[in-house]
């Protein structure tokens, strides 16, 4: 697997298990949230368990400049 | 806090709790609970007694904070959350040259959980406990969020400390380097007691362990299958994947004839000139894990492990446990007997220089006597009784095991001064009273 996942609400409990099991395929997630510091740790664990990329992002839904810039 | 109504049981099934149960899910979320309504931590309730349990209390479960939040690749110093399992640890980190330094017998078992017990694993004769090689970590206490370095009293009270300081959020943990994921094992049979202890006194190897027939008698007493290892790279055929116990066995599944028929069939699969095999490292350390919930093969009544340690001079009054153990024949296969070295980290770490004795045992009257028995017996040879694996264990005489137990109490009282931590276990064995 080559690709990279982008994940929105990553820091929700269902997207960090999907978060993992991509990671474990060997695939890049950009992981976007609001929670950095959980978002960036998360980041951590997804590079270690063999992501290539493995990236926190910012993302809002209630935020238009924040969805574009995604 | 969101929490749930459960009723859960440590690994040996015997005791059980209902209280309410909290999963945070964030560091965040977990801080403002310990903050608002403290509870003990548990993990994957892997401890065999009651020593994870909050009868009628609340508990914090940590399994979701479970990830690795940093890894230095020069140095092998990584931070986790202290939800994450041994296992994981091992089979993500070994391929790229780490391991945790020290892993016990299930790789189920959380970070949190190892220092909360001060495990040891099949090398303790070489790098000591799990709790020497934390470098740091934080603690959840009255007082908030505090560092522990060692040295400190915190950290001699939290490690095997049984989580009564407080709830350990993170822990910095240095890692041992390895070669690969494989390791290579050497496998000889074992003729008796004496054997059993030369074969043990003299290995060199970085991870021995003892396989022992607890159900054998007379002049094959203490016979079993010595294993010693070191990890490597190589290639090997990949782990199996596990297998489940789907019900309770019946009694009959682990009766004392079909016990000493497999022990006997067990001990013969190792050729009498010994073997040498690759293996992935998972089979080595957490050979048990293969089988989910087996646990359940005792059946309803659940089992219970008797660990303990008698130093090296007490060789004999541990030989007499066995030979009581044999002649009572309510053991299982499941028995490991190991050379321990001085090496612990805490007030209330188990580990001594000596020889250390693990069987199981179905539960029941028989099995609560024999227990009751080789606890006096480990008192009288000066040794001590592992309280991460204990459900019998008498105030009285377990206090006496662990002579620092009065200091520690004293530490966790600054720490934890309304006992909002306190276990089944702590209670049982009233730990935390202070004379």
């Amino acid at each position: 697997m080559s690709e990279t996942w982008l994940i929105l609400g990553a820091s929700s409990a269902m997207a960090r298990a999907l978060a993992r099991a991509v990671a474990d395929e060997g695939a890049g997630v950009l992981l976007a949230g609001r929670d950095m510091a959980d978002l960036e740790a998360q980041a951590t664990d997804c590079g270690l368990r063999g992501a290539p990329v493995a990236e926190a992002v910012t993302f809002d839904a209630r935020d238009p400049a924040g969805v574009e810039a995604i | 806090m969101h929490t749930k109504t459960l009723t859960y049981a440590g690994w040996g099934r015997v005791h059980r709790a209902t209280g309410e149960v909290a999963r945070p899910e964030r560091q965040s979320a977990l801080a403002r609970m310990v903050k608002e309504r403290p509870g003990p931590a548990i993990g994957n309730l892997r401890s065999y007694g009651d020593v994870c349990l909050n009868d009628g209390g609340l508990a914090v479960d940590m399994t979701r904070l479970d990830r690795m939040m940093a890894l230095d690749p020069e140095t092998g110093v990584l931070t986790v959350e202290a939800g994450v399992r041994i296992g994981d640890l091992a089979r993500i980190l070994a391929p790229q040259g780490w391991l945790p330094a020290v892993m016990p017998g299930t790789g189920f078992a959380t970070v949190g959980g190892a220092i909360a017990n001060d495990v040891h694993g099949k090398n303790h004769h070489h790098v000591g406990s799990f709790g020497q090689h934390v470098r740091a970590m934080t603690v959840l206490t009255g007082q908030g969020a505090q560092q522990a370095v060692p040295e400190s009293d915190l950290f001699a009270a939290t490690v095997g400390g049984m989580g009564q300081t407080g709830v350990i959020a993170t822990a910095e943990l240095q890692l041992a380097p390895t070669k690969g994921d494989v390791i290579m094992v050497t496998e000889r049979r074992i003729t008796d007691w004496d054997d059993h202890l030369a074969h043990l006194d003299a290995s060199t190897a970085t991870y021995t362990v003892g396989w022992i027939d607890a159900t054998a008698t007379g002049s094959a007493l203490g016979r079993g299958i010595l294993e010693e290892a070191e990890t490597g790279a190589g290639l090997v055929p990949p782990q199996k994947r596990a297998k489940t116990v789907p019900v309770d066995a019946p009694g009959f599944a682990l009766a004392p004839p079909v016990v000493r028929l497999f022990n006997a069939a067990y001990w013969r699969r190792v050729p009498a000139r010994g073997r040498t095999v690759g293996k992935p490292i998972g089979d080595f350390f957490f050979p048990l894990d293969k089988i989910h919930d087996w646990n359940r093969l005792y059946g309803k009544a659940g089992f219970h492990q008797f660990q303990c340690v008698v130093p090296l001079d007490q060789a004999d009054a541990l030989r007499a446990m066995l030979e009581q153990i044999a002649k009572a024949g309510v053991a299982s296969p499941l028995a490991v007997l190991k050379r321990m070295g001085p090496g612990r980290a805490g007030l209330m770490s188990f580990p001594m220089e000596g020889y250390t004795l693990a069987v199981d045992f179905h539960a029941g009257e028989t099995t609560e006597r024999l227990v009751r028995a080789l606890e006096q017996a480990t008192h009288a040879a000066g040794g001590r009784i592992y309280l991460a694996k204990d459900s019998l264990g008498t105030p009285g005489m377990v206090r006496e095991m662990y002579p620092e137990r009065e200091r520690w109490a004293e530490i966790v009282a600054q720490h934890d001064p309304e006992g909002a931590m306190s276990t089944d276990l702590i209670r049982r064995l009233k730990l935390r009273d202070v004379a």
